[in-house]
Order: C-alpha cells, then structure tokens, then sequence
C-alpha cells in the first residue's frame, strides 16, 4: 500500500488585523491619532520612519520618542451556506517603536528607529472548521533603521535609512490525518530570519504652510532557511513526516510608496493627508520547500495573488493650550487580497480607521503622548479557492497606545 | 483634565462596541417543501454500513442522519434511526469493523470479530417509528418484498415479520423521503468478481423502481429526493489495485520471465500474447477461465479491475499473487464483466433521471459527483477541495471512503448528505444548512 498519498496543504504565513495585509500601522502615538498620516509632517524623530527627509529639518537638536500599543482584535467568521460562526481569540498584540534623532550639524541629522511595521498574532480555536488551514500564527518583525538625513536647502530635505528586518514566523495547522486515538494530526512551523532594505524620503516645506513629503521604504525579502516544520501525526505515518523536517519559505514585506501634504491652517490647526501605496503583489505565492520530501509530504505551493494597494489617510491636530495638543484623523485602507484567495490566515477585507489622541506637555523637554484607534472591517464575503473555504468575515479592532518624547 | 474624561469616555464606548463583532446568519428555510416527517429508504449506504460493517458509529453518522440534523432547523420532528444495541459491529460476512494495522512497511485493513448477536436484536418500537429504513444489501426489488426478502438487517427494526421496507415507510406517512437505491443491483455481481449470477436487468431494475415511487409520491403532498448511483469504476474497491501495480526489479523480472518460459512457447504456437516481465511496473497475471490458452492465465489488461480484498496477497516479487500465481477469478472482473457492470450501471442512471423528472424530486446526480472526485484524483489536482482540505477515491488516503472500499467515511458520508442538501434545496427553493463536514471522522492510523 505504497499509495498513500497526502496533499498537505501548507498554506500560510502572513497575518492581518490591524491594516490590511500583514502591516501594522501604529508607529508612533502623534501619527496614529491623525490617521496615521505625517510624511509631509513635522513630528519629531517619528519621521525616521514616515519621512526620513523631514529629520534634517527639525528644530530641537534631540528628540526622543518611546511607546507602544495594544492591539485588541477580533475577527469572526460566518461559513457559507451553513450556521457555523467561528470567533478569533487572538492574543494582544503589543507593537512598539522607539525612534532618536540628533542633529549633527545645521545640515546633518542622525536618527535610529526601532519598530515593529508589520505582523500580528491571529489565533482560532484549535478545533474550529478551518484548522486545515490555519489555527494560529504569530508573525513578527522588527525593523531597525539607522538613519541620516541631510538638509539640500532651507525648505528641502532628503534622508535615507537602511532597514535591518528581524523576523520570524510560529503558526500551527491541523492535518486531516487521524489517529485512533482520536488525535488529528497537526504540523508546528517555526523559522526566523534576518533581511534587509531602505527607507528614503523627500521634505519640501514649500511655504510656512504648506508642506510636501515622498517616502519609499523598500520590499524585504524575508528568506526563511532551515526553519522547524515539527509534525505530530499517528506513530504508522512517522516515516512519512520526518521528525527533523526542514523548510524554506519566503515572505515578501511590500514596498510602500507614501506622498503626502501638510498644511497649517493657522497657528493651532494642521491638517494633513497621506497616499500610501503598497506594493502588495509582490506577494504572488507562498511556498514551502520541505527537505526531506516524503510521497505524503511534498512541497507545498500555496497562490496568494494580492494586488497593489492604496491608502487614504487624513488627519487634523489643534494645539488647545501650550501644554496641550488633540489630534484626529481616519483612514481608509483597501485589501490587497482578491475575492478568491481570502484565506483566514489573513482574513482581508476593506477596513476603515478612525483614530484620535493627545499629546500633554508634562515640562519643557517631557511630552506624554497618548492615541486610540479603531478599526471596522467592511463585511466579506470570500473564501480561499484552492481550499474551497468560503465564508463572511468580519472584524474589529480596538488599539489604544502610550508612549513618551524628550526633547531639547 | 476635561479632556481627560472624553478621552475614558471614548475609550470605553470603543471596548463596548469591539465586544460585538458582527456575524452573518444564516436563515434556513423550508421553501416549498414539508420536511416534518423524513423517511429513508435505501441500502447500506442509507443505514450507515461502514468499515465493512454495521455498528452504532457508523451509524450516527448515516447520511439521513446528517441530512436530518440539517432539516432540524427546517422543521423536521426527529428522525429515528434503528441504532445498534451493542458497542460492536457486524457485516454481511459475520465480520465485523475493519481496521488498520501495520503489516511490515504497509498498513493493512484487518477485520475485527463480528457482534452476531445484532442479528437477533429486536429495535422496533411501535411509539417510535424508525425514518431510516436503509437495509444492507437490499436490492430495488427487495424494498418491496416481505421481510426485504428475508434480509437480516431488516427483520431488526422491521414492524412484523411480512412487511415490505416501502411499507413500513408508508405507515408513517411521510412528508419527505429520500431513496437511494440500486448499487446492490449491481454489487452482488461485482463484488463475486462476476462469477455469479448477472446484474438486474434494466427492465426489472425499472419496474422495481416504478413500483416504489409510484407507492411513495403518489400522495400528492410527499416530495422527496433521489440519487443515482456511482459507477463501480469510482469506488476503491475496484479501482485501489492498479492493473499494472507489480513493482519488481530487474532480478526477479529475469527469474519470472525464465519461469513462463514454456506458457510462452505454447502463446506462440497459438499466436497469443507472451507474459512478459520487465524491471519497474508490470501487469498482474490473472486466471481466465474462458481464456484460448491452455494454462488459462494471462497478464491483465487496463480496463480490466482487481477487486480490493486480493490487497494482502499480492507481493512485488515472484511470490504471492499476480506474479507467478495468477489472481484468481473471483477476485477480478475482466472486460466483458466490467461492460456488463457498466451497461446495467447506464441504465439504472436513466431509469432513476427519468422518475425524478416525473414526480418532480430533487435529483442528486452522486454517479457526477463521483466522477469527478475519482478523475480529480489522478489529476494533477489530487481530488476536489472541500472546507480546507482534499478528498479523493484514493483508497485509505483519500478520506471519503471508509476501509471497505465501498461506504464512506462519516466525513464522507456527511459530504454526500450536503450533496442532498443541494439537491434539495435547487429543487424546492429550500435553505437548509450544510453540514460541517470537518467536524466528522475520516479514516484513522494506529
């Protein structure tokens, strides 16, 4: 009986909740309560990340920026054509960013950032409908960016950071295998990885009111090699899933392509607005090559498709008093993923932000900065074809944050 | 600190709300048709058979069972179902569940001690009639004989010791009925690898077939489903032991090839094929009664089926069967037997279309959906995807098909009753749920 064969369906990898995709929009308190906007903003060292241009242009000579978020997501599904519901119950997220910046010279400055753009934790219940597919995943990256910015002339800056990406992936999945013991078979997949990339941007204050910004950072290629694919399955099928199975596997982090505009409508109100347009389909597949093969277990090549993206961003900030700024803002972010190919590991849909926050001057050089976001995903109805899972998802998040700015 | 108070008032109205993310129901409905009282008639399919027996597991996990749980939602008042007293299982054979065992670097499906004592076992309750009237074994003709032509299974939960299955169907004037009936028409033959017997005949298939509907829909107000049946090309059973399967290397080609030696110069005396070996994948030799040759053996051909039980006596090497001892007869149907399997299997497909047009009952085309599954399976696609996973006809690995090679899995036994489903609701503008097939068992490993 040498026939045994076992498509196992790896998918996976990649995971969603807090923007579409696998990013996370939460860098940075100031930022996240105007909609996440600030590539044509002057907020002080977040600009590492948003705008590296806009650094040399600061007015303090340090600025330091501390904090972090907890992300509070919920996701539901609602299986076609049948009364099962299913319900996430993820784990807190918890990104954070720390960003310093000095200026060097009148026209130099220098900055380190440390953040977490993209990841998440997703976890369903692991006996629900779905678990071929997905019963948990927690992707992380965390990205430091030493950074320099140089100021071309009194309006205009340019800076450049190079993005040292520590990543690293641990989902489960079940297997249709089962034992008689009643168990069902279920893999483990573990790997981390370190890549790189750049994050370039342009600042142009055209007047004392208006200004532009343009930031590209970089795709990364997050190269998984030799990471644990640790498979639990009946004692008879032991040969066929090795104990000390390896994979590589990549996961692409998209190229973001940011153009925004600020505008100072008085002494107290700015407003901004951000284009943000995500490179998403350089995520086309997702594969896992495993080594050893086995017939069961063959190398697992999973469609994703996604296509580019744009976000929509606007935000708004009213100094109230000189110990006191409010801000607010919403976004609107389209999913990369196509109506076929919504797998619940990354359960896509359109989802609109609505943030707001505060900024409390607690002396001269110590700020507190505090936001809220929330985020509703649009209904969808969508399944992921190759698996033939289809169903409406829904989705909710609520992110409060905190964070700390010193400056002089 | 004014702004501070928004700041926990908005806080807390967004916690609030994130509490409640948003489903989307489903709203069943039972459309045009009354599915309070569910009756099925059927064979082993019906009852739940499994595992090459019938036992409680198997059981409650029947496709009329999970249909039922569905029509729940749509007002079906209970469906109850003739469930075996004890905690074993027994076949028609007196066997009872097969089971996987690891035979050297193989499993094997091994047969565990069969419970005779269902056999005798009274579950008829005159309070509670049984809606699943699905008899192993039985034939189209059969549901109309008294006591199904005195079928074991049958006289459990029968009402008396004459009635007819359609009978005792009748009695509870039904609302709904599902019948699935006539692979027996053809399995008796197959099964006894076409050495006994002959498939019923189209006509009195037919008759047989005219005679149940038109007792069960003639009451103008009951509506029902009906299902062809699959082709025996689609189920394991015939299909797992590819006819070129005999894997050897070059050493044992040469001892084999050295041993047919004279069947070989008798062949060419009487200008018939050589059985030849070469290193890799061969063709099984088989006996032929009818065949010219004297020896009356002689390597099979494509079309021509193994049938699933020679699995454990077959060897990739000269010993055990289909190498220098032929497969015997009853464990092979040669092309003339598959055609005849086939024809009868064609016939019964018009028959059961044609009274579904007739008395307007869903149709639910199981021969289709089995084709597809089985030519997706040696398809680059490897079987057909359903809720996150792969079934195909593949024997043990595939998922849908229990160890017998004939009856399903509960897993597969829950994608048919969705098949119904279907059917049912296309046909009477219903919205019955589908069942979640992932929460039924598949074949298990020790």
């Amino acid at each position: 009986m040498n026939r045994l064969i076992f498509a196992v369906l790896l998918a996976t990898l990649a995971v969603n909740s807090y923007a579409e995709g696998y990013q996370v929009n939460v860098q940075s308190q100031k930022n996240t309560a105007m909609g996440h906007t600030g590539t044509a903003l002057m907020l002080g060292a977040s600009s590492i990340h948003f705008n590296p241009g806009a650094l040399s242009l600061m007015e303090k000579t340090y600025d330091f920026t501390l904090g972090g978020n907890f992300v509070l997501s919920d996701i539901t599904f609602s299986k076609q054509n049948s009364m099962y519901q299913a319900e996430t119950n993820n784990p807190t997220g918890t990104p954070f960013y720390f960003y310093g910046a000095v200026r060097l010279t009148d026209r130099l400055a220098a900055g380190l950032g440390v953040n977490t753009p993209f990841g998440n934790s997703l976890a369903w219940n692991k006996d629900w409908d779905g678990r071929y597919l997905i019963q948990d995943i927690s992707l992380k990256a965390i990205v430091v960016q030493p950074t320099l910015s140089f100021k071309i002339s009194d309006k205009l800056g340019f800076g450049v950071g190079a993005m040292i990406v520590f990543g690293g992936v641990d989902l489960n999945k079940a297997l249709p295998l089962m034992g008689q013991d009643g168990e069902e078979a279920h893999v483990n997949i573990n790997g981390s990885t370190t890549a790189f990339g750049f994050n370039a941007g342009l600042y142009f204050q055209a007047s004392d009111a208006l200004s532009f910004g343009l930031d590209y950072r970089s795709k990364v290629s997050m190269k998984m090699e030799g990471g644990d694919a640790k498979f639990s399955v009946p004692s008879s099928l032991a040969a066929a899933f090795p104990a000390n199975t390896k994979f590589d596997a990549e996961l692409p982090l998209p190229a973001n392509l940011t153009f925004g505009a600020g505008l100072k409508v008085n002494e107290k109100f700015t407003l901004a607005v951000d284009l943000q347009y995500v490179f998403w389909d350089a995520y086309q597949e997702l594969v896992f090559d495993f080594e050893p093969n086995t017939p069961q277990l063959e190398d697992s090549k999973n469609p994703r498709n996604y296509e580019n993206t744009l976000i929509y961003r606007l935000g708004a900030e009213y100094v109230v008093s000189k110990k006191l700024i409010v801000r607010a803002g919403a976004y609107y972010d389209e999913t990369p993923i196509p109506d076929d190919f919504v797998n619940p590991e990354t359960p896509g849909m359109n989802k609109i932000g609505v943030s707001g926050g505060a900024s409390y001057m607690l002396t001269n050089n110590w700020s507190l900065d505090a936001s809220i976001l929330y985020i509703t995903g649009v209904e969808r109805e969508a399944g992921y074809q190759p698996a033939n899972f289809y169903g409406a998802y829904n989705s909710r998040a609520i992110i409060p944050g905190i964070g700390i700015t010193y400056t002089f | 600190m004014q702004k501070n108070k928004y700041i926990v008032l908005f806080l807390s109205i967004v916690l609030f709300t994130q509490c409640e993310v948003e489903y989307k129901d489903f709203k069943p409905s039972n459309g045009e048709a009354d599915f309070t009282t569910y009756v099925a008639l059927g064979d082993s399919y019906t009852a739940g058979y499994t595992d090459g027996a019938l036992g409680r597991r198997g059981q409650e996990s029947s496709f009329p069972n999970i249909i039922a749980g569905q029509l729940a939602t749509v007002g079906n008042n209970g469906f109850t179902q003739p469930l075996v007293k004890s905690s074993g299982s027994v076949g028609s054979a007196g066997l009872g569940y097969l089971d996987l065992e690891i035979a050297g670097q193989s499993l094997l499906p091994v047969p565990g001690a069969g419970d005779m004592a269902i056999f005798a076992e009274r579950v008829y309750d005159a309070s509670a009639p049984v809606h699943n009237l699905g008899v192993p074994g039985a034939t189209a003709a059969s549901l109309l004989a008294p006591a199904a032509g005195g079928n074991p299974f049958f006289s459990r939960f029968s009402s008396n010791q004459t009635t007819s299955v359609v009978i005792d169907a009748l009695v509870q004037d039904p609302t709904f009925v599902s019948l699935w009936i006539g692979i027996n028409d053809v399995l008796g033959f197959a099964l006894g690898g076409g050495e006994n017997g002959a498939p019923t005949s189209p006509l009195q298939f037919a008759n047989s077939m005219g005679t149940i509907v038109s007792q069960l829909f003639t009451d103008t107000g009951t509506k029902g489903v009906i299902a062809t049946i699959p082709d025996i090309k689609d189920l394991p059973y015939f299909d797992a032991i590819s006819y070129d399967a005999l894997e050897i290397d070059q050493t044992t080609a040469d001892l084999l090839n050295a041993a047919y030696t004279q069947y070989n110069a008798v062949s060419v005396a009487m200008g018939l094929p050589k059985i030849e070996f070469v290193a890799g994948k061969n063709a099984f030799v088989i006996a032929d009664k009818d065949y010219a040759h004297l020896g009356k053996i002689r390597q099979i051909k494509k079309d021509e089926k193994i049938l699933l039980p020679a699995l454990g006596y077959i060897r990739n090497t000269e010993t055990g069967w289909g190498s220098k001892t032929p497969i015997p007869v009853e464990y092979v149907l040669d092309a003339e037997e598959v055609d005849k399997i086939n024809s009868a299997t064609e016939a019964y497909y018009e028959t059961i279309k044609s009274i579904a047009n007739q008395y307007g009952l869903a149709f639910v085309d199981l021969n289709s959906v089995m084709k597809e599954i089985s030519e997706k399976t040696v398809s680059e696609d490897k079987g057909v995807a359903m809720d996150g996973n792969k079934y195909s006809s593949t024997f043990v690995s595939g998922g849908l098909f229990s160890l017998d090679g004939v009856h399903f899995t509960a897993r597969g036994s829950a994608i048919i009753a969705n098949e119904f489903i279907k059917a049912i609701n296309k046909q009477y503008n219903a919205n019955i749920p589908q069942a979640p097939i992932n929460s039924y068992g598949t074949v298990t490993y020790p």
